[in-house]
């Protein structure tokens, strides 16, 4: 899994707790990672217009504050997603850690 | 680099409504940082030119926005009748040609396949006449490639290689292509 593919699982997986704002995804990405993960915040929105143009997630426009704000939820379709990808980036994981410890794990 | 500029680099060569939507979700992601926008926000929000390079992978480009807005040219629907007609014209002419099945031959008709799918690179923008003229290449080209003895002089392996993945190469870039636009009409006309 690359950088880009890491992010957009880490963007399902804060989403599918709640609907959040841009910013409220790259905090919690890095609060859940302990400041391990952290998305770049450029790369950020170009990954939500993806994922969005997919139908993986839904955004939608609220006045807060007086201000405008893009909120953004996951789909059926991202949850599903989600869930395939949680399976794979899991197998990897063990996989690897199969490997590490030498085949006893 | 503040704000501005930061985002003059991210968003350079977008159309308009792309532009909108990016400096609105950027601007707000500052806001909500308290990060005020003559700050240096390049650490924050990283390199604008990878930046733009992600946006121009989802959305077009005004340059292709502009072309695709435009009637393509008629000699582009002349070159690809003219091929389609020199494919035909091979194939109808094959049993009663005395220079059927030499090289000659082969090497020609086997060029006039390939004008006619490189024919297909100058598509429609719309994506109806896209798939039509795509369709009608590959059901053209297709049965030439799978073992037709008129290939018979040439080398057919590495002309059947060359054009299957010119074909998958058309295909995959169309794909590519229209999913951008795809991405960019609601942004444009929002």
């Amino acid at each position: 899994m690359n950088a880009r593919e890491q992010l957009r699982l880490l963007i399902l997986a804060v989403l599918d707790r709640q609907p959040e704002h841009g910013y409220a995804i790259a905090q919690a990405i890095n609060t859940r990672s302990e400041g391990l993960l952290r998305a770049r915040e450029g790369t950020l929105y170009p990954a939500l217009h993806a994922l969005e143009a997919e139908g993986l997630i839904e955004s939608q426009e609220h006045e807060v504050a007086g201000r405008t704000r893009r909120e953004y939820r996951l789909t059926d379709k991202g949850r599903a997603a989600l869930a395939r990808t949680r399976r794979d980036w899991q197998a990897q994981v063990s996989a690897v850690q199969a490997v590490l410890s030498g085949g006893k794990a | 680099m503040n704000a501005a500029l930061w985002l003059t680099r991210a968003t350079q060569n977008l159309p308009a409504g792309v532009t909108t939507r990016v400096s609105r979700d950027t601007l707000d992601h500052l806001h909500d940082a308290g990060l005020p926008e003559h700050a240096d926000v390049k650490a924050v929000l990283g390199d604008p030119e990878a930046v733009n390079a992600d946006l121009k992978r989802l959305y077009l480009t005004v340059r292709e926005s502009h072309r695709l807005g435009m009637t393509p040219p008629p000699w582009q629907g002349w070159l690809r009748v003219g091929a389609l007609l020199s494919v035909a014209g091979f194939l109808l002419l094959e049993p009663h040609s005395p220079l059927a099945g030499q090289g000659v031959w082969s090497v020609l008709f086997g060029a006039s396949v390939l004008l006619l799918v490189l024919a297909t690179a100058r598509l429609h923008p719309v994506r109806r006449d896209r798939w039509r003229d795509l369709t009608l290449s590959l059901i053209v080209a297709l049965p030439l490639l799978v073992g037709n003895d008129l290939l018979a002089g040439v080398p057919t392996l590495p002309l059947t290689l060359t054009l299957t993945l010119l074909i998958s190469l058309r295909l995959s870039t169309h794909m590519h292509l229209d999913a951008r636009i795809r991405r960019t009409l609601p942004l444009e006309t929002a």
